[in-house]
């Protein structure tokens, strides 16, 4: 936990804004276990083995990227699948597209429970009516599922995924969105709790946020521009540090 | 290949478990614990150890023969230095091979003793991890106070040295490996076990009858039994006949103990009671139709128990017991700081009182070691005999308790004394006989018998037609409908009128009710094909799934009025048209499903997850009488997603051993989960009541 700001000089903010993915859950063990569920699924399906998988699985995942990047249909699984079968030499394969995006975002789900502590803060921040919003990358449809399956649907004020924007986050419009739905200013005092030093932190804190960043394994704290204001290791010193802020 | 598929596409353990995991290690009881073995470790060289482990030990390691133990006797003559076997030589092997090289590159001799003492440590450790494995949900500060902190087992193992926790860890890790349905490793690794100390033994008919009862006499059990054999002839049987194995492994004196505790028969006659009291265990055990990994486990620790009670205990014995008991105070959360820490300290005070636990104090890397002798605390013989007879009291007194409440968490012992009875009735003939096939496959072929009811009311009403006809030629949707016609003909005529007919349908009912009370599998499923079952057959049922089909836009809108007759209500309606009159030609993919459940009853859950795990469109609105959630379905979720969802919503799911491959895609599917979460509710609730009946 660092704290470059003294506590003292903060306003209650208008809003907090949380990204969703590795910032409520972590990240990386779902996906891992999500793309080994559709490899096995590929392999006993076409007896591809799994170094083929992977190999053509990341050139579709660079073809789909090089051709939308920065914006939410650039981590569509269901067109990583389509491009992947497609560079197999498969042809059009719909239903097999759709079953591997299916097995992948089930296996996913099965896979990334909340962070301990994240519905206490939430539910904190609800008692005491600060605006709460979610702002993140991908697409709404698998982005409103992962809320549901997290029984998130109706906690926060308002949802904002970068399909509807058309451009991921630091993209300002994304903020800007969210601030129109809350109904509140074009630039209020908000807070952002994020993971990612570039499109969490120095999107937000751009534009003028105080920012949390979620620490874990592989979450590298940022710096210069993407310095956050905040770090936390768990929830529980996030909600401590929000009693703290907050009660000033 | 699908089978391959799904039974692989759950690992044993989830993220949730490795986080359970890595939290028990932040907690500050773990490392209080680890902090006083870390210290002992370094301070305190058991005396067994010096004088008996560590010469055979390093015997075997400096001067390697195929038979360790009759070089031992050859260069040492010392018979009751290691009464273990190969694995528990392996097991202290690599470790102190690295100290004993250590030791000669630093010319001192006390890296080798410290370095046998942290593999002590490794197992302890490994136990830890394959209780939190075996358990899956438990408070990590139970966990770590009744087992990682035990005063008795730091005691055994770190103070007194005694080496049982390698057994032990890896009798926990077959059972783990049961539980995860891997039935080769399980059987190499109860062979490992009893290769390093035979009394394991005692656990394995247990293993065995637990197999048995989840899956039946069947493949998993033969590769068990065949993997255990193969991992007994590479573990012990190449040292049967040496001479050195059977002195000093098959005769301990250990053995006779078995026989110290007889009841006189007259002058010569004696009556073993250890045997008996075990061979009584394994017959509660053997008479349970269905065990689940609770009473199971609770099963082997009594198992234990009874040697302990039974037995003049040599003090390696309690570190076989404490896991079980362990497993018993976390799931119950009882008799943890009571009874159970009460035994621990009474039995440590035992230990230290009757046994030889002599021990060097060593300063780390200086050669100054004094021993210290233990001399009994008692001196009295008296007191010894009354601090052994509390130890054994309070031992008999968890014994019964983990008994009581280990009957009453296997709900399964109490209601399938009689086959639970499912019956499935409604219009929906063309989907209610693959509704009944595929919930038998996932119970299991075995475990499940399907009765048709009106084969029987067909047999009897129709004398003329061939009375042994297979139910399941009937199963067509003409037949039903017929006979279906033909009961409600039946209703609609008066008796007096036509006797004849009467007296067949009531012939044809008695021998349904008979061929019911005969059912002998676990699962009974009825498929009540007349919709006029007799009163005494209908208070036998224990879940009552209606499954009808809606035609017309009314009925679809309205709540039907006889929702409480059954437990499960479902519907199925056309996804387009909902006047069509030709239902049955189309495929179950086009309608839509609807199921009202009680308020409360899973349907928040499942909502959830049919939205966010098979994005299946689902509508849900309260009845007016607000007594029912309507939940409307509409797609096809797969196999997978189903057996997802199942996993997710019921809590017990592992207590029913289902088979994997027997989940359903689309609707049939929502409808298992609805009769396996029902079941695991009124489970829950049985074993409730049961509860208020002990204490009362
Ligand atoms: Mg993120």
């Amino acid at each position: 936990m660092n704290n470059s700001l003294p506590s003292n000089s903060l306003k209650r903010p208008e809003a907090i804004l949380f990204d969703t993915d590795n910032t409520l859950y972590e990240y990386s063990p779902a996906n891992k276990a999500a793309e080994s569920a559709v490899c096995l699924k590929i392999k006993n399906l076409l007896g591809i083995d799994k170094i083929t998988f992977y190999r053509f699985y990341n050139q579709a995942k660079i073809d789909v990227k090089q051709n939308l990047a920065n914006t939410a249909s650039g981590h569509s699984r269901l067109l990583y699948f389509q491009r992947m079968i497609e560079l197999l030499g498969l042809k059009a394969q719909l239903l097999l597209s759709l079953d591997l995006e299916q097995t992948f975002w089930r296996t996913f789900l099965a896979n990334a429970p909340l962070f301990p502590g994240v519905v206490d803060t939430l539910m904190y921040l609800k008692s005491i009516n600060v605006p709460i919003a979610i702002v993140t990358d991908l697409t709404s449809h698998i982005q409103m599922r992962k809320l549901t399956y997290f029984g998130l649907e109706d906690t926060f004020d308002a949802v904002v995924t970068s399909e509807e924007v058309g451009s991921d986050k630091p993209d300002i419009r994304n903020f800007e969105l969210v601030f129109s739905k809350l109904g509140i200013s074009d630039r209020p005092d908000f807070w952002m709790v994020g993971d990612d030093p570039f499109s969490d932190i120095y999107g937000a804190s751009s534009i003028g946020a105080i920012t949390f960043q979620k620490i874990h394994s592989n979450v590298k704290k940022g710096t210069n521009l993407e310095k956050p204001d905040y770090t936390f290791n768990n929830y529980y010193q996030l909600l401590d540090i929000f009693k703290e802020l907050i009660d000033n | 290949m699908l089978n391959k598929l799904s039974r692989k596409a759950f690992t044993p353990y989830g993220i949730e478990e490795q986080r359970q995991i890595y939290l028990l290690h932040k907690q500050p009881l773990f490392i209080i614990g680890l902090a006083i073995k870390l210290l002992l470790i370094i301070s305190i060289t058991p005396y067994i150890h010096t004088s008996w482990f560590l010469p055979f030990v390093f015997n075997s390691l400096t001067s390697i023969t195929i038979d360790p133990w009759s070089s031992f006797i050859e260069n040492n003559n010392q018979i009751n230095s290691f009464p273990y076997g190969l694995s528990m030589l392996a097991a202290y092997s690599p470790l102190t091979l690295i100290g004993i090289n250590l030791d000669k590159l630093f010319s001192t001799n006390l890296i080798t003793p410290l370095s046998f003492r942290l593999t002590s440590l490794v197992f302890d450790y490994s136990i830890l991890i394959f209780l939190a494995l075996i358990l899956k949900n438990y408070s990590h500060k139970i966990l770590l106070f009744t087992y990682w902190c035990s005063p008795l087992v730091i005691f055994i193992t770190y103070v007194h040295g005694q080496i049982d926790v390698v057994p032990v860890m890896l009798l926990l890790s077959c059972i783990c490996m049961v539980g995860w349905n891997r039935y080769r490793s399980a059987g190499i690794l109860i062979a490992l076990a009893v290769s390093s100390k035979f009394s394991m033994l005692i656990a394995v008919p247990l293993i065995i009858i637990f197999i048995h009862r989840r899956k039946g006499l069947d493949i998993e059990l033969l590769k068990f039994t065949l993997f255990t054999f193969i991992g007994l002839l590479l573990f012990v049987f190449p040292f049967i006949f040496s001479n050195g194995y059977q002195e000093m492994v098959f005769f301990t004196k250990e053995v006779n103990r078995l026989y110290s505790v007889f009841i006189a028969y007259g002058a010569t006659l004696r009556v073993y009671v250890v045997p008996i009291v075990y061979l009584l265990t394994l017959y509660l055990v053997w008479r349970l139709r269905r065990i689940t990994q609770d009473l199971f486990l609770i099963a082997t620790g009594l198992g234990f128990f009874s040697l302990i009670i039974f037995i003049p205990p040599a003090p390696g014995w309690f570190v076989w017991l404490i896991p079980f008991l362990v497993y018993y105070q976390v799931r119950s959360k009882r008799d943890i700081l009571t009874i159970g820490l009460l035994f621990n300290i009474v039995a440590l005070l035992n230990s230290i009182n009757t046994s030889n636990s002599n021990i060097i104090l060593s300063m780390p890397f200086v050669n100054d070691n004094s021993y210290i002798s233990n001399t009994p605390l008692l001196i009295n013989q008296f007191y010894t005999n009354v601090l052994f007879t509390s130890q054994q009291a309070l031992a008999i007194l968890l014994a019964v308790r983990m008994y009581s409440y280990g009957l009453r968490r296997n709900s399964f012992y109490k209601i399938t004394n009689d086959s639970f009875i499912i019956s499935l009735s409604g219009n929906a003939f063309f989907v209610i006989p693959s509704l009944s096939r595929c919930t038998k496959n996932l119970f299991g072929q075995k475990f499940t018998t399907i009765i048709k009811s009106s084969t029987f009311i067909d047999s009897h009403m129709n004398p003329l037609k061939n009375i042994n006809k297979p139910s399941e030629n009937i199963l067509d949707k003409s037949t039903s409908a017929s006979l279906t016609e033909l009961s409600y003909n039946y209703l609609n005529t008066p008796h007096s009128v036509n006797p004849v007919y009467s007296n067949h349908f009531s012939r044809g009912l008695r021998s349904l009710i008979n061929s019911v009370n005969n059912t002998k599998t676990d699962f009974l499923i009825l498929n009540d094909d007349i919709n006029m079952l007799p009163s005494n057959l209908k208070k036998m049922l224990n879940l009552k799934l209606n499954l009808n089909m809606i035609t017309t836009r009314d009925d679809f809108e309205q709540t039907p009025s006889d929702l409480h007759k059954f437990n499960i209500n479902c519907f199925l309606t056309p996804v387009n048209s909902l006047n069509s009159n030709s239902l049955s030609s189309v495929s179950i993919d086009k309608y839509r499903f609807i199921t009202y459940l009680p308020l409360g009853f899973i349907h928040d859950q499942l909502l959830r997850l049919s939205i966010s795990i098979c994005a299946l469109k689902v509508d849900t609105e309260l009845t007016p009488d607000k007594q029912w959630v309507k939940m409307i379905f509409e797609g096809e979720p797969s196999r997978d997603d189903i057996s997802q969802i199942a996993r997710s919503i019921i809590p017990q799911i592992d207590d029913f051993s289902l088979y994997e491959s027997g989940w359903s895609s689309g609707y049939i599917g929502i409808m298992q989960i609805l009769i396996i979460s029902f079941i695991s509710e009124q489970l829950a609730t049985t074993s409730y009541s049961t509860n208020l009946k002990f204490v009362q």
